[in-house]
C-alpha cells in the first residue's frame, strides 16, 4: 500500500483476493480518484459511467465487412425490419450448426498477430465461397 | 456428519449474531438442516428470531444436567433450523464448567453425533472457556469484524486464540467477514484494503452497512424475512452485477460444507 502524491491509499501487488473484494476495492479507488478531479471533469466520468450502466445486456458491437454490411442494411430496408433483427435471424441456423459440428471453421483460421485472439479468420474465402455457391 | 462453523471475534458489535443468523436462516433455506448454537449469556440469537430466551445451553453442558441434545433444541419456526437458545444461566454454566477436567472438549462431545449439515457457533465477545470449547468443536472459523482500526484488531487476537489452541483443535480460519461497509467513506476503503493485502483470499465479500439488520432483529425476523431486498442481502449494484452481500457469502460458505 502507498500513497500518492494528492494522499490517497493506491493498492498495489495485492495477493490472490475474493473477485467481489477486488471489485469493491477498484470501485473505491476510482471514487477516490474521481474526489479530486475538477467538477466537469467528475460529472463527465459520472456521465460515461451511467452510459455504460445502462448498456443492454445483450448488445454487441460487431466490425464487419464493408460490402456485407451495406448488403444487410439494404436486405433490412427491403424487408421493413432492424438491421440487427436480421441478423439475429441469420444467425440462428449456423451457430446450431457450429455448435453441433455441422460446420467448422478449418480451413478458415488464419494466425493472429495480436495477443488477445490466436487466430482470425479469412473472411475473403468465406465471402468467395458463398458467392460461388450462389 | 456435519461441518461446524464457529463465528467468533473478541471484539463486541461487530455483527457475529446477525452474520450467525442470517447464515444459519440462508443455509436452511437452501435445504440444509442448520443447529445454531447461541454462546452468549445474552441470549440475541433467540431475539433475532423473534424467541423468548431460554436456558438450552446450560441443560446441554451443565455437568449435573446433561440433557440430551433433543431436549435441548428449540425450533424456530424456519423449516430445517434448529436452535440451542441461551440466557443469563450461561454465566452460571461457565462457573460450574471452569471445575470440570476436560472442558474444552464439552462441545464437541454433545455435537458429535448431532443430525444436522451444518452446526453455527454464535460465540460471546470474550475469551471464556465457551470461547474455547467453540474452536475445539469447530471445523471452520468465521471472523465478522467492523472496517475499523479496534475490530480489525481484534481479528488478529481470534487468530493469537485459535494459534494458542492449535494442539487440541483442528479448526481452520475459513474467513474474514467485513461487516458494517461503506463504500462511500475513505476508511472502510483503506481498512479493506489493509485486510486483503494481510489476509488475501481468506477475505470474504463484505456486508454492506444497513439499517435493515437492526430493524428486522427488533421486530424478531430474518433479513430473508424481514427485507429481502436488503442491501446486507443482495449486496451492492454494480453495473449489471450485485457485489458483497450475505447471499454472496452464502455460496462462499456452501463451498465449504
Amino acid at each position: 500500500m502507498k500513497n500518492d502524491r494528492n494522499g490517497l491509499t493506491i493498492f498495489e501487488e495485492l495477493p490472490a483476493v475474493d473477485p467481489a473484494v477486488e471489485s469493491l476495492l477498484g470501485q473505491g479507488q476510482r471514487r477516490q480518484v474521481e474526489a479530486h478531479l475538477p467538477r466537469t471533469e467528475r460529472s463527465r466520468k459520472k456521465k460515461e459511467r451511467e452510459r455504460a450502466e445502462k448498456r443492454k445486456p445483450n448488445r454487441i458491437n460487431l466490425d464487419l465487412p464493408v460490402d456485407l454490411k451495406k448488403r444487410l442494411e439494404n436486405l433490412a430496408k427491403k424487408e421493413g425490419v432492424p438491421i440487427s433483427q436480421l441478423v439475429a435471424f441469420l444467425l440462428y441456423e449456423p451457430v446450431h450448426q457450429l455448435e453441433n459440428r455441422a460446420i467448422s471453421l478449418w480451413g478458415y483460421k488464419i494466425a493472429s498477430g495480436c495477443p488477445k485472439f490466436e487466430c482470425n479468420l479469412d473472411l475473403k474465402r468465406r465471402a468467395d465461397e458463398a458467392s460461388r455457391k450462389s | 456428519m456435519h461441518t461446524t462453523l464457529a463465528i467468533l471475534n473478541q471484539k463486541g458489535g461487530v455483527g457475529k449474531t446477525t452474520t450467525a443468523v442470517t447464515l444459519a436462516t440462508g443455509l436452511a433455506r437452501n435445504g440444509y438442516r442448520v443447529l445454531l448454537v447461541d454462546l452468549d449469556t445474552q441470549g440475541n440469537v433467540a431475539d433475532c428470531l423473534g424467541l423468548s430466551h431460554g436456558d438450552d445451553l446450560r441443560r446441554l453442558l451443565s455437568p449435573d444436567l446433561r440433557c440430551p441434545l433433543q431436549q435441548a433444541i428449540t425450533p424456530t419456526g424456519v423449516a430445517r433450523l434448529d436452535v440451542i437458545r441461551s440466557d443469563k444461566s450461561t454465566t452460571a454454566l461457565k462457573q460450574t464448567l471452569a471445575g470440570v477436567t476436560m472442558r474444552e472438549y464439552v462441545l464437541a462431545d454433545v455435537l458429535e453425533e448431532a443430525p444436522y449439515d451444518v452446526i453455527l457457533l454464535d460465540c460471546a465477545p470474550s475469551a471464556d472457556l465457551l470461547h474455547f470449547a467453540a474452536l475445539v468443536a469447530a471445523d471452520y472459523l468465521l471472523i465478522p469484524t467492523r472496517l475499523d482500526k479496534l475490530a480489525v484488531n481484534g481479528v488478529r487476537d481470534a487468530l493469537q486464540t485459535l494459534a494458542a489452541l492449535k494442539r487440541i483443535s483442528h479448526c481452520q480460519v475459513a474467513g474474514i467477514l467485513p461487516t458494517f461497509y461503506e463504500r462511500v467513506t475513505l476508511e472502510s476503503h483503506e481498512q479493506l484494503i489493509h485486510l486483503a493485502q494481510t489476509f488475501g483470499r481468506l477475505v470474504l465479500p463484505p456486508i454492506p452497512q444497513d439499517t435493515q439488520c437492526r430493524v428486522a432483529s427488533r421486530y424478531g425476523k430474518t433479513l430473508w424475512e424481514y427485507s429481502p431486498q436488503a442491501k446486507a442481502l443482495l449486496g451492492y449494484q454494480q453495473g449489471k452485477r450485485r457485489v458483497g452481500g450475505y447471499l454472496q457469502v452464502l455460496e462462499r460458505v456452501k463451498e465449504w460444507i
